[in-house]
């Protein structure tokens, strides 16, 4: 039982294709609408109430299909929105290797704004792989394992509403 | 005992000598039955190298036969669809009547249920004689305008389901009023919002999204600076109802969201508030719209750019 304030926020998932945001989503979220929004419209929206202390906070998850790139997704995606993660799969270099960039690209659009950077699919990799892997991230995550995906979540959750 | 040793080696010697000859008896049947077999082989595969040669021989002229059948076969389910095309198009008076049964029950169910739905709103209206709209039709009456095409007009009028208020961007829902419950009010108010940012992305922003259709619905859109209003209405929806509307969510629009910040916004109960301008909306008639508008226009001279003018 909350006492608090009901708030709305946007996050908006980015990154490559095919690394794991609609199932990062997925795991998350009991979703109402069919995926195929985001084959036929570039986005997909979902619904999920996470209670931060004694506020109830209304996420509403975008996932937005398609690479960084000003040319590829629609921008107008972006606007409003309160946080960012930013999905790469671990397994696969070519999904993190212009992940300085893109986030540059759309920090520019929304200033100021959190943003958490999630390795994804970690159950696809040893223990020893993973620590050789060099770039930054805040979580490690697995849509399939379900590791850290409340986590990651909840923490950006709690940037927002600082 | 050297007698006896001899005598037992001439007995082996013997011995063996028959089992020589025994054993060159039995390879010798051995090569005559691989010779036999051999020779059964051969004939077999021969015989039926033979059969089969017959049996193509047979089949061949069969399967040509079979064939040709299943290509003609073919042919005429290809000219099928042409055939029917034809004949919908040389019998037409038939093909209505074949389907008129089909058609006449969907078209007649249709027609049973808006007719009900024009009952019920008639009823509901003649049910309270002494309302102010009971008062405004025996007027209209005074004037000459029958009382059934006042109820008619009435009866037909559109009605609002649904207001949105969402933020233009983000695509938050900040206040909603609904008839009946949909589905998921934060979801719908960021889906139109995915929708109308994609149709200002497909065409550059010089297009703003302002109506969508589905069934006997409409949705409305008043698209502002900071907030979007969003009307989903059914009946009959024409232009004077929907200037009319558009004057009412620009006038709510600017009474009770653009003069005021986002928290302030917040802690006002902007749902109930939205309720009840709902609820007022079929008193905003022409005269009140006039006034609006007229309004609007001032303002807008009175933000006149003289700067630009002393250019």
């Amino acid at each position: 039982m909350t006492t608090g304030k009901t708030l709305s926020k946007k996050v908006i998932l980015i990154g490559n294709f095919g690394v794991g945001k609609t199932s990062l989503t997925r795991q998350f979220v009991y979703q109402k609408f069919s995926d195929e929004y985001l084959t036929t419209l570039g986005v997909k929206i979902d619904k999920k109430v996470v209670e931060v202390g004694n506020d109830l906070v209304n996420l509403m998850i975008w996932d937005i299909a398609g690479e960084v790139s000003q040319t590829r997704v629609n921008t107008s995606y972006y606007l409003g929105s309160n946080g960012i993660i930013y999905v790469f799969d671990l397994s696969r270099p070519s999904t993190y290797e212009h992940m300085e960039a893109d986030i540059e690209y759309v920090q520019k659009l929304l200033p100021d704004v959190p943003i958490l950077r999630v390795a994804n699919k970690a159950d696809l990799l040893t223990e020893e792989q993973i620590a050789n892997i060099s770039v930054p991230y805040d979580f490690l995550s697995s849509a399939k394992t379900s590791q850290n995906v409340e986590e990651m979540f909840l923490k950006l959750t709690k940037a927002m509403l600082q | 005992m050297a007698e006896n040793t001899k005598h037992t080696e001439d007995a082996f010697s013997k011995v063996n000598v028959f089992f020589d000859m025994f054993e060159e008896v039995l390879h010798k049947q051995n090569q005559q039955i691989e010779q036999r077999i051999t020779q059964e082989i051969r004939n077999i595969k021969e015989a039926l190298s033979q059969e089969e040669i017959k049996i193509q021989e047979k089949l061949n002229p069969v399967l040509e036969e079979k064939v040709e059948r299943v290509k003609e076969e073919l042919g005429k389910i290809n000219n099928i669809s042409v055939i029917i095309k034809k004949e919908i198009r040389d019998s037409q008076p038939e093909m209505i009547d074949a389907l008129y049964p089909i058609m006449g029950k969907l078209v007649q169910k249709f027609i049973k249920v808006e007719l009900e739905k024009l009952n019920e709103n008639i009823n509901k209206q003649l049910d309270n004689s002494f309302s102010w709209e009971a008062i405004r039709r025996e007027f209209l009456g005074l004037l000459g305008i029958k009382q059934e095409d006042v109820l008619l007009a009435q009866a037909s009028q559109a009605t609002i389901n649904e207001f949105f208020v969402i933020y233009q961007n983000s695509g938050i829902l900040q206040a909603h009023y609904s008839k009946e419950d949909v589905i998921d009010d934060d979801m719908v108010a960021g889906m139109l919002t995915a929708i109308k940012s994609f149709i200002n992305d497909a065409f550059r922003n010089s297009a703003d999204l302002e109506t969508i259709e589905y069934g006997n619905s409409k949705i409305l859109i008043f698209s502002a600076v900071r907030f979007y209003l969003v009307a989903v209405v059914s009946g009959v929806v024409d232009k004077g109802f929907q200037d009319r509307l558009q004057s009412y969510m620009q006038l709510f629009y600017e009474t009770h969201l653009s003069n005021f910040s986002d928290e302030e916004i917040a802690e006002k109960d902007l749902t109930k508030i939205l309720k009840k301008h709902i609820e007022d909306f079929p008193n905003y008639n022409l005269i009140a719209q006039k006034i609006n508008d007229y309004r609007q226009n001032i303002k807008q001279k009175g933000n006149f750019n003289w700067k630009f003018w002393r250019w």
